[in-house]
Formats: C-alpha cells, sequence, structure tokens
C-alpha cells in the first residue's frame, strides 16, 4: 500500500519543485547524475569480481586486522561502502568469509567511505570539477563500445567517475544559484532538536537515494554554499552513516542466516557510531578544532571540517566496537540460527551470490560437499550402520555389521525426497540460473560438480536398490551369504572412510595416490566377487536365487564404488584448489590402472 | 656473475611462461620424493606382513605408486629438456 503511494508522491513532489525552482531542478539533475555514476562504478567494478576481487578477498582476509584494512582499501577505491557491504554479504552467504572477517570488512568499509567527503571537500570544490568529468565520459563511453570485458568494466569505471563529477557540478551549481533566490539558512534548527530532526532527514535521504555518498556530497555543497549550518551537517552525515545500513539490509533479506547477521552487524555498528556522535558532540567537535589547527585546516573551511568530524566519529566507532567484536558474533549468532526444516533447503545457494562466478562456483562447491554430508547419512541408514561407527576408521565394522543387521523399515525413498532431491534439484536450478558465459574458467568446474552431484544421487539410487536383499540376507540363517552381504556392507563403509579422510586431508596420504588406488581396489574386488560367486554355486552354499541376487548386489555396490570415487576425484581433487597441479597429472587413467589390474589377476 | 647470464635471469622472471614450468618442476619433484617414501614404506609393511589377502592388497598399491612415479619421472624428464632447450 505504502509503496503504490509512495512513488507517485515523489514524482509529484519532484514535479512541484521543478515547476516552482529551477534551481531545485539543477540539484535534482545533480543527484540524480551523481546516482547513475554509482550506478556506472557498480557496474564496472562486477566486471572484475569474477575471480580477482575473490582472489584479492581470500588473501587480503585471513585476519581481523587485514579484514579492516580490505573494507578500508575497496571502499575507497569503490568509493562506495554499500556495494562493498553487499559483495561481502555475497561472499559470507557463499562460505567464502567467516562472519569475523565479514564485520572486519565491514568496519574497514566504514571508515575508506570517509575518504569521500575528503575528496568532495578537499577537491571537488575547490577545482572546477566538471572539466574531468568531460573527457572520462568521453573516453568511458568509448571503452564500454569494446569487445574486451576488461575495457567494458574500465569504460564503466570510468563513465561512472565523470558522472559521479558531473553530478557534484550541478549540485554545486544549484546551490550556488539558489542562495540568491531563498536562503535554506532560515530553515536551520538549533541545539539537540536540530541534531535529532538533521539526523531523521540524513538517514530518510540515504534510504532514499541508497547512497550515504549522495547524502554527504549534497550535505557538503549545501554547506559550501552556506545554505545549511555546520551543526545541520553534521547531523545529516551522521544520519547518512545510519541510513547507509539499509542497503545491506536489503541485500540480506535473500541471504541466509550468515548474511542477516552481517547486515545485523553493520546495523548495530552503524547505529552505535551515531549515537555515540550524538552524545558526544561538543568533545568530538573541539577535537575536529584541534586536528584542524594542528593539520593547518582554515577555521572557516567547514566542508574540510565536515570530513574531519566524519573520519573521527567512524574511527571512534571502531575504537568502540573493536573490543566487543566476539561478544556481537555471539549475540548475532543467538538471533539469526540457520533454520531447521523438513525439506533441506541449501545452506550456500542464494541470489546474492549468483551475481559473481567465482563465489557462485565456490557456493555450488560448498552445497556439493553439504550433499556429500547427506550422502553419507543416507548411506549409514542404507547400511544400518551409526554416522559415527562408519566414520571411523578404528571401529570394528566385522563386529557392529554382526551385531546390527539392516532392518526393512528405514524409508530411504522418504529421507531421498527430502534431504536428496530437493537440495539436488535446488543446486541444479541455482546453475541453470547462474549467467555463466561458457568461455568463462568457471563453466567447466560448474559441469563437474554438477556430475559430482549426479554421481551422489545415483550412488543413493543403488544403496536403495540393494535395501530388500540387505534386510532379507543379513538376517539369514545361512551363514554364507549372511558373510557375504555384511562384506558388501563393510567395504561401501570402508569407502566412505577413504572418501572422508582424503577430504578432511586426515591421512598423511597423497588424496590423488588414494584415488588411484580406491578405484583399482574397486575393480580387483569386483572381479575376486564374481569367481566367489561361481565356487559357492559350485560348491553349492548358496542357492541359485541367492546367487543372482548377490550378482545383482554386487553389481550395485561396484556402481555406488566407482559413482563415489568419480565424485571424490571430482570435489576433493580436480576441484580442490588445495590439490597441486602436478599431484592432478600424475593421477592414473583407466588404462594405465586396468595394466595394474590384469597384471594382478594374471598372477593369481 | 656475468651481465648475460643475469640479463637471461631477468628475462626468465618476466617470462610466465617459464615461471610456472619452473613451479610444476619444482612441485613434481617434490611430489615424487614423497611418492618414494610412500613407496618405501609400503615395501617394508609388506616385508612383515603375513595374511595373504593384506599381501595382495599391499602389492596392488605399490604397483600404483610406482607406476605415478614412473609417470611423473617421464613428465619431469620432458620439463626438464623444454626448460634447457629454452636456456641454450
Amino acid at each position: 500500500m505504502l509503496r503504490n503511494i509512495l512513488l507517485p508522491s515523489i514524482f509529484i513532489s519532484l514535479g512541484f519543485g521543478f515547476w516552482v525552482s529551477p534551481d531545485f531542478k539543477t540539484i535534482s539533475a545533480g543527484v540524480a547524475i551523481f546516482l547513475f555514476g554509482m550506478l556506472s562504478l557498480e557496474s564496472g567494478f562486477k566486471v572484475f569480481t569474477g575471480g580477482t576481487l575473490e582472489k584479492i578477498l581470500s588473501k587480503a582476509t585471513n585476519n581481523r586486522w587485514k579484514s579492516i584494512g580490505f573494507g578500508v582499501v575497496s571502499t575507497s577505491v569503490m568509493q562506495s561502502s554499500s556495494l562493498v557491504s553487499v559483495i561481502t554479504i555475497s561472499f559470507l552467504s557463499a562460505g567464502l568469509i567467516g562472519l569475523y572477517q565479514g564485520i572486519g570488512i565491514i568496519f574497514g568499509a566504514n571508515l575508506g567511505t570517509t575518504t569521500g567527503a575528503w575528496l568532495i571537500a578537499g577537491f571537488g570544490l575547490k577545482v572546477n570539477i566538471s572539466a574531468y568529468a568531460m573527457p572520462m565520459l568521453v573516453f568511458g563511453t568509448l571503452l564500454i563500445f569494446q569487445s574486451s570485458k576488461s575495457l567494458k568494466g574500465i569504460g564503466y569505471i570510468l563513465a561512472g567517475l565523470g558522472f559521479l563529477f558531473l553530478g557534484i557540478h550541478y549540485m554545486k551549481e544549484g546551490f550556488e544559484a539558489f542562495k540568491d533566490t531563498l536562503d535554506l539558512t532560515q530553515f536551520s534548527v538549533g541545539g539537540l532538536k536540530g541534531l535529532l530532526l538533521y539526523t531523521l532527514i540524513g538517514i530518510s535521504a540515504t534510504v532514499v537515494m541508497q547512497s550515504s555518498h549522495a547524502t554527504l556530497v549534497l550535505t557538503i555543497t549545501a554547506l559550501s554554499s552556506g545554505q545549511i549550518s555546520y551543526e545541520n551537517a553534521l547531523a545529516l552525515a551522521i544520519g547518512a552513516n545510519v541510513g547507509t545500513t539499509i542497503t545491506a539490509i536489503i541485500g540480506a533479506l535473500s541471504s541466509n542466516e550468515q548474511g542477516k547477521r552481517l547486515a545485523a552487524a553493520h546495523l548495530i555498528f552503524n547505529l552505535v557510531t551515531g549515537l555515540v556522535a550524538i552524545a558526544f558532540l561538543s568533545q568530538i567537535l573541539s577535537l575536529v578544532n584541534v586536528i584542524s589547527d594542528f593539520t593547518g585546516i582554515n577555521a572557516e573551511d567547514y566542508t574540510l571540517k565536515l570530513a574531519v568530524f566524519h573520519t573521527i566519529f567512524n574511527l571512534l566507532g571502531i575504537i568502540i566496537m573493536l573490543p566487543l567484536m566476539n561478544m556481537m558474533v555471539e549475540y548475532l549468532e543467538r538471533m539469526f540460527k540457520p533454520q531447521t526444516q523438513s525439506r533441506l533447503k541449501p545452506r550456500f545457494l542464494h541470489e546474492s551470490t549468483i551475481a559473481y562466478p567465482d563465489t557462485a562456483t565456490q557456493a555450488v562447491r560448498n552445497e556439493t560437499l553439504h550433499m556429500w554430508d547427506n550422502t553419507i547419512d543416507i548411506i549409514a541408514h542404507g547400511l544400518r550402520l551409526p554416522r559415527s561407527e562408519l566414520l571411523n576408521e578404528k571401529s570394528n565394522l566385522d563386529k557392529i555389521v554382526l551385531d546390527l543387521p539392516v532392518k526393512d523399515s528405514f524409508d530411504i525413498d522418504r529421507y531421498y525426497e527430502l534431504k536428496i532431491k530437493s537440495l539436488y534439484s535446488e543446486i541444479i536450478a541455482y546453475i541453470s540460473r547462474a549467467s555463466f558465459s561458457w568461455e568463462l574458467e568457471q563453466s567447466g568446474e560448474i559441469h563437474w560438480l554438477r556430475k559430482a552431484n549426479q554421481d551422489m544421487v545415483d550412488a543413493i539410487k543403488d544403496v536403495k536398490h540393494m535395501q530388500k536383499n540387505l534386510a532379507k540376507y543379513t538376517v539369514s540363517n545361512n551363514q554364507v551369504i549372511k558373510e557375504q552381504y555384511n562384506g558388501l556392507r563393510i567395504q561401501i563403509a570402508q569407502l566412505v572412510q577413504s572418501l572422508e579422510s582424503i577430504r578432511t586431508a586426515e591421512s598423511s596420504d597423497i588424496p590423488s595416490l588414494m584415488i588411484d588406488q580406491l578405484k583399482l581396489e574397486s575393480d580387483t574386488q569386483y572381479t575376486l566377487h564374481n569367481k566367489n560367486i561361481n565356487e559357492m554355486i559350485r560348491k553349492r552354499v548358496i542357492t541359485a536365487d541367492m546367487a543372482i541376487s548377490l550378482m545383482n548386489d554386487r553389481a550395485y555396490v561396484y556402481n555406488i564404488s566407482r559413482k563415489l570415487i568419480d565424485m571424490g576425484e571430482t570435489l576433493f581433487i580436480k576441484q580442490n584448489k588445495g590439490i597441486s597441479k602436478a599431484e592432478k597429472t600424475l593421477q592414473l587413467d583407466d588404462n594405465e590402472l586396468k595394466d595394474i589390474h590384469d597384471q594382478h589377476q594374471s598372477k593369481t | 656473475m656475468a651481465r648475460k647470464k643475469l640479463l637471461k635471469r631477468l628475462a626468465d622472471f618476466f617470462d610466465m611462461d617459464v615461471r610456472a614450468r619452473e613451479q610444476r618442476k619444482e612441485e613434481l619433484s617434490e611430489l615424487l620424493t614423497r611418492l618414494k617414501q610412500k613407496e618405501v614404506s609400503l615395501k617394508e609393511e609388506l616385508e612383515q606382513e603375513k595374511k595373504e589377502n593384506a599381501i595382495k592388497k599391499l602389492e596392488q598399491k605399490i604397483d600404483v605408486v610406482h607406476t605415478q612415479r614412473k609417470k611423473g619421472v617421464k613428465i619431469l624428464l620432458e620439463l626438464r629438456n623444454e626448460l634447457e632447450g629454452k636456456a641454450s
């Protein structure tokens, strides 16, 4: 309802404003051009998030101070704390970074955003900024028309900066002309009332424009032309700082609990910083004066003093909040808990990650690992081996399989529907929604990850096919068939254990070597079992019916092994950046493995 | 050090392809050492083992390590030749 009224109301009031005052039209056009510049700048930086930014991020955020530094630098370069916070939320949702690092980046972004005020106050108002804007726009637009993605990205950034400068120029012009017709200072309100009122105006303006930068530019240009008082400008800056969290909050709506925690951390930080700034305004202002005197800033240069104020109160926020970071993380983890649902939802696939190829690929990889975790669960249930025992290499599987025969009561179909199918379909849907262009390196990775998921689904279906016979023969009075079926259970359990030790890198063994050994062992066991079945039939220790079931189920176990090994090879070796290229190249192909297999068979 | 040699080293440093091959060569050498250690430890294990099934498994494992090593040595020699070819 409100949304339906809001937009027409804004249109009508703006239209009325344009009709009444041409200067207001100039200022509004300046804001619009500035915001358009921000959009263009965002498009430009997004071109470089397809790998470069992620690579920098993984190296630059491995501790708290580095995270803060990354936040400061990236926001100073991109000139948008909102963009940095939205990207950080997407990285966090995809599991690329942790909450601590995310909060560090947000803290840093708040400090980085203050460079904007310095640039505008120190440079934008002192020189004819539009003179720089024109060539930037021309060169930028020319580059946008180029086919190379990087050049296009640079073009968007250049044009974006051009529009930012042009916007500032129009705002400045508008306010200059405005002061001849209307003196806005007559609306200035003093004291605490004015402070709170203008803080609210700052919040509202930033929420509407979704850019604290735009509010700040507007404030600084108005201040430089004397249209607002210094005190009210300070309040507007405080308001802009609080209002800027709206972009992160909107970004987190489509995110998981981690994204929501980060948006909440952003809001808490900026609210606390704002409150501290309001409560200790006179003390901070004294500090501003001291610093201004020390650095040679003119006592009357209120725009630069505003930049000093902006930096001090954000720095103060970091100093206050940094020791409380652990407490904040604990609180946020309590506040936003992962949703527990009967139908499993993906943990890492969110709309906020889809725009960045490397992040999206990492999200799919993490979700595939999540799928592997569920696959282990379903295999454990299907074989009736407690998960803890199944994953414990020291557990006595021979004894456990005897103590716990397989029961027919486990509804593997339902479990598959709830925990596997839903997740698998979400992964496929996410991949198809992600707009990968096929020349991208990530498309190949995605193809392999999709195959790994398919391998797991196939393996689970084979476990399902074995259920009936497992339940029948693990309680059979015929000890031979019972042993054979328990042997199949042990074989799958040992395979899962080996794959898990490769995944967790707990074993000192070389992963690619382990995978090759698993492949060969699976082939050997299959051949050996077929020989044994023939022997058992010949000796009449099992019936023909039993033999047929065993042969079929043996084939299922072989398929399960091959599918899971293929999955492991993809997920833990080929698509694992921690495994060296050299190790990947040493893996044996099917022919090389067959040669070893045949050599051993001829010996026996 | 001769100026020529120094210049060559500088050129190699900026030659991404050479640097990538050098890095690959180093990784491969290190991996081959680990594989050799693995093969030796498996052979020692084999000497101690008495059970027939376990012996077969170990023999198979040794063959896999050995084949991987053979493959690695071949690649390493090729890499060395390529790098030496570039140097001369």
